[in-house]
């Protein structure tokens, strides 16, 4: 497929090289670790991702996850006390092999961002039209004039009312929706060929939630984007995400496409985060199981798999090492006793039998806790 | 008549600005304004005349017989009650608008020494304002930009080392010239390495250069400019103020080292209030937006975190400008330089009652306005103050 056959794309340096083998983002064992006060603390642990082009996968964690943070550094966006290994391709293109004049144009132009507070997003003393035109102003080297047109339709795009009066309006004088529209828009602005969706509804009401992802469906599949959704709501992820990653302690523990992971899950994390989130397809008063304790100390892992200590399957094995991510068919798990597989049964037969797992959690639910 | 003018002035510039209910707010700002002129004018003349003396036998001189002591008293109503001088005055100064003499039978009209006098104070307050804010407003941006990297600077606990052993040593060393070379040789290069490539390293330089200049009072660096560049060298003229219209070079050499001194007392103020403000702002997310937008971290720095960085600035800038005359008043002093600061300590010395009053109604003007346009120029900054004020 070549450039010419995207009609709607407008991108003025729409000559750029197919990707290779159809990747826009490889993510090879990538670990972020930040030196805080207290400790050196592993956000994201060796994870390794491919997102194919036009391809949406949603990552799905707690917070505490480390979702935000490997988002976060897709696009360069380390906080000062932090480092990064492993390596990250996007567009087939290495960023640590960019040389000073390619990165200065590589991220916001390939890349771009959306955060999750939109209410905060935009600069508060600056017009909606500056902040939508200096990038393009920027990276691509346009007029002002120029960039105002592009502006113009980039707001008409993102469904903004009357955008040539938005243009001249500051921040506050628009709603939240909007100003996601006008975040939209900005990161936009550079046509980028992969966009990172950070909570991108979160801070929003849920009748705009659904207008704003539809919006964001919409302008991935006319401008041929690669999209990453970063979701605490499995939710969110279900009815937009080709693929869903599970993340927990920093670490990808299931990641599979979007039907198989809810018809056919296989790492216990996932299924209990699937049992605490109401469901419209079960049967209303359907009692939700929280899942139980806290996420770990990362400044501190515990040895063994992360979610062993909340994990009703856990068995000895699971406090001893660390379960690899590997599966059949394009479904990879990190778990010794799956969800679904023998292993598994057994693993929770033995655990009930027992009242306690291996990691000392009570079988019991303690329901009054949560009363 | 006045005050009608400044309201539909202050108002029309409200409308402009496109503040909420502007000339309700116009009203009560130019109000409030009348009501500090009067308290502060009326605090003036019950204090002033506390003071021990009797200002009419220092006008006429120790030679000044009873009679002519008696006749000025009379003439100038100093037997009457403190309320009905005021009300006298502020008929005379503040609505007919005429200065009057310093006091009694002096040689020339209040109006002319003020006129004289304010220009010098007003650009050599403009001056130091330049100075204060083009190292204020550089370093100020620099070290919040260091402030959130990694230090990779030289722990900045040695230079007191380096310094305390050089002048231990110094001992032994009797050139001070030398010392002071052997110190500067020492510490330079460390600070200048910390400031470029010190990451927050660079920012606890910078803080520790603001500290050491704001420690340092006014007087002192005053006293010691004043013997390096004008009794060592010739580099300032003691001579006199110079009108910049008569000859460049010979004004800005009348004015420079007073102008200097006041600037880096100011300094420090301004490069820490604008550095934490900065370094606020850098933690919000439209900062965040900003850098994964791929702006670079000038436009950054300049663009989007230094205009709502420079409230705080503000205001403390309006309040130095508004008290000019006393920020003057030590630093003229030092330098014999004839502005307004110089002639208020010697009104004061002389007793010369309605002196000291205008002045301090001038000052007073000066403040209220002064915070007045301070005030306009935060919707300018903030567009979210304009639907908030009032």
């Amino acid at each position: 497929m070549t450039a010419n056959d995207q009609p709607h794309r407008d991108r003025p340096d729409d000559g750029r090289p197919d990707l290779p083998n159809g990747m826009m983002l490889e993510v090879d064992d990538l670990t972020v670790d930040f030196d805080t006060p207290s400790g050196n603390l592993r956000a994201v642990d060796g994870v390794t991702l491919r997102l194919a082009e036009r391809e949406t996968l949603a990552i799905v964690g707690e917070s505490g996850s480390g979702k935000s943070v490997l988002s976060r550094t897709l696009i360069n966006l380390l906080a000062g006390n932090g480092r990064r290994s492993g390596s990250i391709r996007i567009g087939g293109r290495d960023i640590d092999q960019l040389s000073k004049a390619e990165r200065k144009h590589f991220f916001g132009v390939e890349v771009a961002m959306i955060f999750q507070d939109p209410m905060t997003s935009l600069n508060p003393v600056k017009r909606i039209g500056v902040q939508i035109t200096e990038a393009m102003r920027y990276h691509l080297d346009l007029s002002a004039s120029a960039a105002d047109k592009r502006a113009l339709r980039l707001l008409e795009l993102v469904h903004i009312p009357s955008p040539a009066e938005r243009m001249k309006q500051y921040p506050h004088e628009l709603s939240g929706g909007m100003r996601q529209r006008v975040v939209i828009a900005m990161a936009l602005a550079c046509e980028p060929r992969l966009l990172i969706a950070d909570e991108p509804t979160t801070a929003l009401d849920v009748t705009v939630q659904k207008t704003i992802l539809d919006l964001l469906d919409e302008l991935r599949q006319e401008r041929r984007m690669s999209m990453i959704l970063v979701t605490h709501d499995l939710g969110v992820a279900e009815g937009r995400a080709d693929r869903i990653a599970v993340m927990y302690a920093g670490r990808i523990r299931e990641i599979t496409t979007t039907d198989r992971l809810f018809a056919d899950m296989r790492h216990p994390y996932t299924e209990a985060l699937l049992n605490s989130i109401p469901r419209p397809d079960l049967p209303s008063h359907t009692r939700l199981h929280p899942i139980p304790g806290r996420p770990p100390n990362l400044l501190d892992p515990p040895k063994g798999c992360a979610f062993a200590p909340r994990c009703r399957y856990a068995q000895p094995d699971c406090l001893e090492s660390e379960p690899p991510l590997d599966g059949p068919h394009g479904h990879d798990w990190a778990c010794f006793h799956p969800v679904g597989t023998p292993e598994g049964a057994a693993a929770l037969a033995a655990n009930e039998e027992a009242g306690v797992t291996a990691a000392g959690l009570s079988m019991s639910e303690s329901e009054e806790e949560f009363v | 008549m006045i005050l009608v003018v400044l309201i539909l002035i202050l108002g029309a510039l409200f409308v402009l600005l496109g503040v909420r209910n502007s000339w309700r707010y116009a009203l009560q700002r130019i109000g409030g304004a009348v009501l500090v002129l009067i308290l502060v004018t009326f605090g003036t003349t019950v204090l002033i005349r506390q003071v021990p003396g009797e200002p009419c036998e220092i006008a006429l001189g120790t030679a000044a017989t009873p009679e002519a002591v008696a006749e000025c008293v009379d003439d100038q109503g100093l037997d009457e009650g403190v309320v009905a001088q005021y009300l006298t005055w502020s008929q005379q100064v503040l609505i007919e608008g005429d200065l009057g003499y310093a006091f009694y039978k002096n040689q020339e009209p209040l109006s002319e020494t003020i006129q004289q006098r304010l220009p010098r104070t007003v650009i050599l307050f403009f001056y130091s304002q330049l100075i204060a804010l083009a190292i204020a407003v550089p370093l100020g941006i620099w070290a919040a930009y260091q402030a959130g990297r990694p230090s990779k600077g030289i722990p900045i606990w040695i230079l007191p080392i380096i310094v305390g052993g050089i002048y231990i040593y110094g001992e032994f060393i009797t050139d001070w010239l030398f010392t002071s070379v052997l110190t500067l040789a020492f510490l330079l290069p460390i600070l200048i390495f910390n400031l470029f490539r010190g990451g927050r390293g660079g920012d606890t330089t910078v803080n520790f250069l603001a500290f050491g200049l704001l420690s340092l009072p006014v007087f002192v660096l005053g006293v010691i400019l004043r013997y390096a560049f004008a009794e060592e060298r010739n580099w300032f003229s003691l001579a006199g103020y110079v009108p910049i219209t008569d000859n460049v070079i010979e004004h800005l050499k009348s004015i420079w080292v007073p102008a200097l001194v006041l600037g880096l007392a100011a300094a420090p103020v301004y490069l820490r209030l604008l550095r934490a403000d900065m370094i606020q702002n850098l933690q919000q997310d439209f900062v965040s937006v900003a850098k994964a937008k791929g702006m670079s971290n000038t436009h950054i720095l300049l663009r989007h975190v230094l205009r709502p960085s420079t409230v705080t600035l503000m205001t403390v800038l309006g309040l130095n400008i508004a008290q000019l005359v006393n920020g003057a008043l030590v630093v003229e002093y030092i330098f014999d330089f004839d502005g307004m600061g110089s002639y208020l300590i010697e009104a004061i010395y002389r007793q010369e009652f309605f002196a000291v009053q205008t002045l301090v109604a001038l000052v007073a003007i000066i403040f209220v306005v002064t915070n007045m346009v301070i005030d306009v120029f935060y919707s300018v900054v903030d567009p979210r103050v304009r639907a908030e004020a009032a």
